[in-house]
């Protein structure tokens, strides 16, 4: 546990060290801080009742925040692996006394603090607001929730994808159209189509489980789903790492 | 008598269906230095990626003080110290950064001791602080040596490590090389420089076509003409 540890700091400070993740940060603040009063305007009376304040614009904008996750996601997770094989530092630490399941362990954990975190300082604007209205913390807890499991399937995804390829670009072409998939297939559940293979195709996308946690709906079963998402990229990146006989 | 650090056997290894190497069988005994020489392509950096734990072996073993580690756990690398021809610096680390993230996953008990003995060995003090994007390829050089040595290993793979560096941090490289082999650590260098081996080693490899066509002492030996009859008979 101790030198995954170490991996989840080298990470974070290698990202902290970086100007482009506080432009990202900023970006997300500005795009939020935007939606969140395009929300309230949208609302004549959003404070009225705590069942206008929580149903409205607290349940978009915790959407609104798992959707710019899918956006942004790929900013962080393409170099996860990518850029250490481009750089040749796979190499130092592979050489270390450590596995690559606890590498990939470490790089995992800390891309999905990162992620949660870029995504979670927009929503401390809805606690603010809650001097005007009151605020269902449940509902809010059951959005974060909804908020760290995206985080930790994107980048589990994400982490396999850059293991892929050396290539920044290649792993940024790829990651986009695939975070944006796993977001837009839970649509063709709302379509005339019937074909139950589309259909179960539409159950792995994210839309449907997230617009329930961001409802203040904690379902069992979407909770599985995202742990089982993060975990099976997980161990397929473990597969690709020691199918190109890294140990 | 000489004691065997590190014995190989029948070790092979294919990518992509091409053969790299054929049943490899060679020893490292203890505190020397071995040269490790054939033309590009042979298979050394292959071989030096398996021998330090980076690479698994199609088939064949690695014996590590007589303790085998082709699948082996992660704790027999705090003896192996790797120093591959792309050194494996982060850019946006300082040395002191990455020398003392590797003195953690190496779990070693007094961090600012260990730090300071290999910020010695190296004699990287002025630069430290400096990011290793702003290092002279010497001074890279020998940070990632630093990394190399970082828990004392009891033998070190370099590839290619004299790549870039001029005559003057060659023979400082040298100088350094020699003196840690004298407190006991064997040293592997794959090298192109003939002249190198022959001034540092005690002992060559001479893999050519992924097999092991000389494995002798070099002692009194004229080691250009060994190495130009042995890589240009037939494949």
């Amino acid at each position: 546990m101790e030198t995954i540890k170490k991996i989840i700091q080298k990470e974070l400070n290698g990202y902290n060290k970086g100007i482009s993740i506080w432009i990202g940060v900023a970006g997300l603040l500005l795009v939020q801080g935007y939606f969140l009063t395009l929300n309230l305007l949208s609302y004549s009376s959003p404070f009225s009742t705590p069942g206008d304040w929580n149903d409205g614009p607290m349940t978009v904008l915790l959407l609104d925040c798992c959707f710019l996750g899918v956006l942004f996601s790929p900013f962080i997770t393409i170099s996860t692996i990518c850029l250490e094989k481009k750089e040749n530092t796979l190499e130092f630490l592979l050489s270390q006394p450590i596995s690559s399941s606890k590498i990939i362990s470490g790089k995992l954990i800390a891309s999905t603090l990162l992620i949660f975190s870029m995504l979670f300082l927009p929503t401390i604007g809805i606690v603010w607001l809650s001097k005007f209205g009151v605020v269902d913390y449940g509902h809010y807890l059951s959005g974060l929730i909804g908020v760290l499991l995206l985080s930790f399937a994107l980048s589990g995804l994400g982490i396999f994808i850059s293991s892929m390829t050396e290539n920044l670009t290649t792993a940024f072409a790829i990651s986009f159209p695939a975070f944006l998939s796993f977001w837009f297939i839970s649509s063709l559940n709302h379509t005339n189509i019937s074909n139950p293979l589309i259909l179960g195709i539409s159950e792995l996308g994210f839309q449907e489980k997230l617009s329930r946690f961001s409802q203040g709906i904690l379902n069992t079963e979407d909770v599985i789903y995202f742990i089982l998402f993060g975990t099976f990229w997980f161990l397929m990146t473990k597969k690709t790492m020691e199918a190109k006989g890294w140990k | 008598m000489l004691v065997v650090l590190l014995h190989v056997e029948n070790l092979n290894k294919s990518f992509s269906g091409k053969t790299i190497l054929k049943n490899l069988n060679f020893s490292i005994p203890e505190g020397e230095i071995v040269g490790f020489l054939g033309p590009n392509g042979a298979g050394k950096t292959t071989t030096l990626r398996i021998l330090s734990g980076l690479l698994s072996p199609d088939r064949g073993k690695v014996f590590f003080e007589k303790k085998e580690y082709t699948k082996y756990d992660h704790s027999i690398k705090k003896n192996i110290g790797y120093l591959p021809e792309r050194l494996p610096l982060y850019s946006n680390m300082t040395p002191l950064e990455q020398i003392s993230l590797a003195i953690k996953l190496h779990k070693v008990k007094d961090v600012e001791l260990e730090i300071k003995r290999i910020i010695e060995l190296t004699q990287i003090e002025k630069v430290k602080n400096r990011l290793n994007k702003f290092l002279s390829r010497g001074f890279r050089q020998r940070v990632g040596l630093g990394l190399a040595l970082v828990s004392n290993p009891k033998i070190v793979f370099l590839d290619e490590p004299t790549t870039g560096l001029d005559p003057k941090q060659i023979v400082n490289f040298e100088k350094t090389i020699k003196e840690i082999s004298n407190s006991g650590t064997s040293f592997v260098i794959s090298s192109h420089r003939l002249e190198i081996i022959q001034q540092l080693c005690s002992k060559a490899l001479i893999l050519y076509a992924g097999e092991i066509k000389f494995d002798s002492k070099i002692q009194n030996k004229n080691l250009r003409k060994v190495y130009l009859e042995t890589t240009s008979s037939k494949k």
